[in-house]
């Protein structure tokens, strides 16, 4: 015997002609013998007879005239969506053509100085060094004639190195210290701020989704 | 209408032209507009869900991404449109009227949409009252039931179409229309006995 939860089931695969004959028999069988199946299964079928004999309904006058009226009233507002659009794409690029130039130049003129009074600051070293080999070379002319003026000249070299040691440490402090051989200055903060910059806009563009 | 014309229509009015979306949607107004009367059950509500519905078309034509055909975007539109419109409808009723006079007044020609006429007078008054009887039992269903019961067992949708239009797998979509159509059947049946009673 069909339980009722089954015959339910296949009432709704009768419904869609879904049913095939041997099962559909079983079905009709119950429901013969079963009162609450019985009652269920003629009301979903009238439900179903009721349906499907609905007749399609012709549109109202002018229904497709109010419809283009009203959308030819909107290209102007998608045009301005293009425009939109294609200014964000625009002003995106811009920045980053501005931020880029303003980086490079601003990196190249740091480095370009660093350079310079670098190099400034160790010229005059090596001058200040030479001229106190001459001296040495001259002392070893004189056969070493007297030994404290040559132990005060040592002393005066040792002074000397140390004292371009101290410069080279304060150029250093002064331009900041070497990550990856890149330094840290102002083009580098310009270049990021205007990384950051650019992020905030390509995220807020893509969330808009103009 | 082939798929690749279909295609083509589609890209032509996203880049603005109107005709290309005139006939692009001229097929489909008919059904969308016969789905709200079903939904609504008066010719207003009906136009303007409508309406409704295809605007959304042509504003979000844009995001249609060729991935299903474009009778199912649309119908994924036009159900969601429609039950958001009926919930809108059914909190403004809760205040007014208005809804329904609406239903009353338009209740013959629904009636009349329904009655199969190669019927005896006798069967035609029975049918009738069984009409007036899934009328409104189909007015106390939850709307997402509702739409659900107009485009399959009104419409004939197949699972399948239906599946894709709710964008949830086909077992699924068997068994919410199944519910939906005992939610009916119940709903008769409370009625049946309330008046036997």
């Amino acid at each position: 015997m069909m339980e009722c939860i089954k015959a339910r089931e296949w009432m709704h695969l009768h419904m869609d002609n879904n049913l095939d004959h041997s099962n559909e028999a079983l079905l009709m069988a119950h429901i013969e013998d079963c009162e609450v199946c019985r009652r269920d299964y003629e009301i979903l079928m009238s439900i179903h007879q009721v349906l499907q004999s609905t007749d399609e309904v012709d549109l109202p006058s002018g229904f497709h005239e109010t419809l283009m009226k009203n959308i030819k009233k909107r290209p102007k507002m998608r045009q301005n969506y293009l425009f939109i659009k294609q200014l964000n794409i625009a002003a995106v690029v811009v920045f980053v053509l501005v931020f880029s130039l303003i980086g490079i130049n601003n990196l190249n003129q740091n480095k370009s100085s660093n350079n310079d009074e670098v190099s400034e600051e160790m010229f005059s070293m090596s001058a200040i060094t030479e001229e106190s080999g001459e001296i040495d070379v001259a002392m070893d002319v004189a056969e070493f004639e007297d030994a404290s003026l040559s132990r005060a000249s040592n002393e005066n070299e040792r002074s000397q190195k140390a004292t371009s040691e101290s410069l080279l440490q304060e150029a250093e402090d002064q331009y900041g210290n070497d990550v990856l051989g890149v330094r840290y200055d102002e083009g580098w903060m310009i270049v990021m701020v205007g990384g950051i910059l650019i992020i905030g806009l390509l995220i807020g563009y893509i969330r808009l989704n103009l | 209408m082939s798929d690749k014309s279909e295609h083509k229509l589609i890209k032509n009015a996203v880049n603005g032209d109107s005709k290309a979306f005139e006939k692009l949607i001229l097929p489909y107004e008919k059904k969308v507009y016969n789905i709200a009367m079903q939904m609504f059950k008066n010719e207003q509500d009906a136009y303007d869900a409508s309406q409704e519905v295809l605007i959304k078309v042509y504003n979000n034509l844009d995001k249609f991404k060729f991935e299903s055909a474009f009778s199912t975007w649309l119908h994924r539109l036009a159900m969601n449109t429609c039950i958001d419109e009926y919930r809108k409808r059914k909190r403004h009723m809760e205040h007014t009227t208005t809804m329904e006079v609406r239903v009353s007044s338009d209740e013959e020609s629904i009636t009349r949409q329904f009655v199969d006429h190669n019927l005896t007078p006798e069967q035609e008054v029975l049918q009738k009252e069984t009409v007036s009887e899934v009328r409104h039992a189909m007015d106390q269903l939850k709307e997402d039931q509702k739409i659900l019961i107009i485009y399959r067992d009104i419409y004939g949708y197949s699972y399948d179409e239906i599946a894709k239009m709710l964008e949830c797998n086909l077992g699924t979509t068997k068994s919410r229309i199944s519910r939906a159509r005992q939610a009916l059947k119940d709903i008769i049946i409370k009625k049946r006995e309330q008046t036997a009673s």
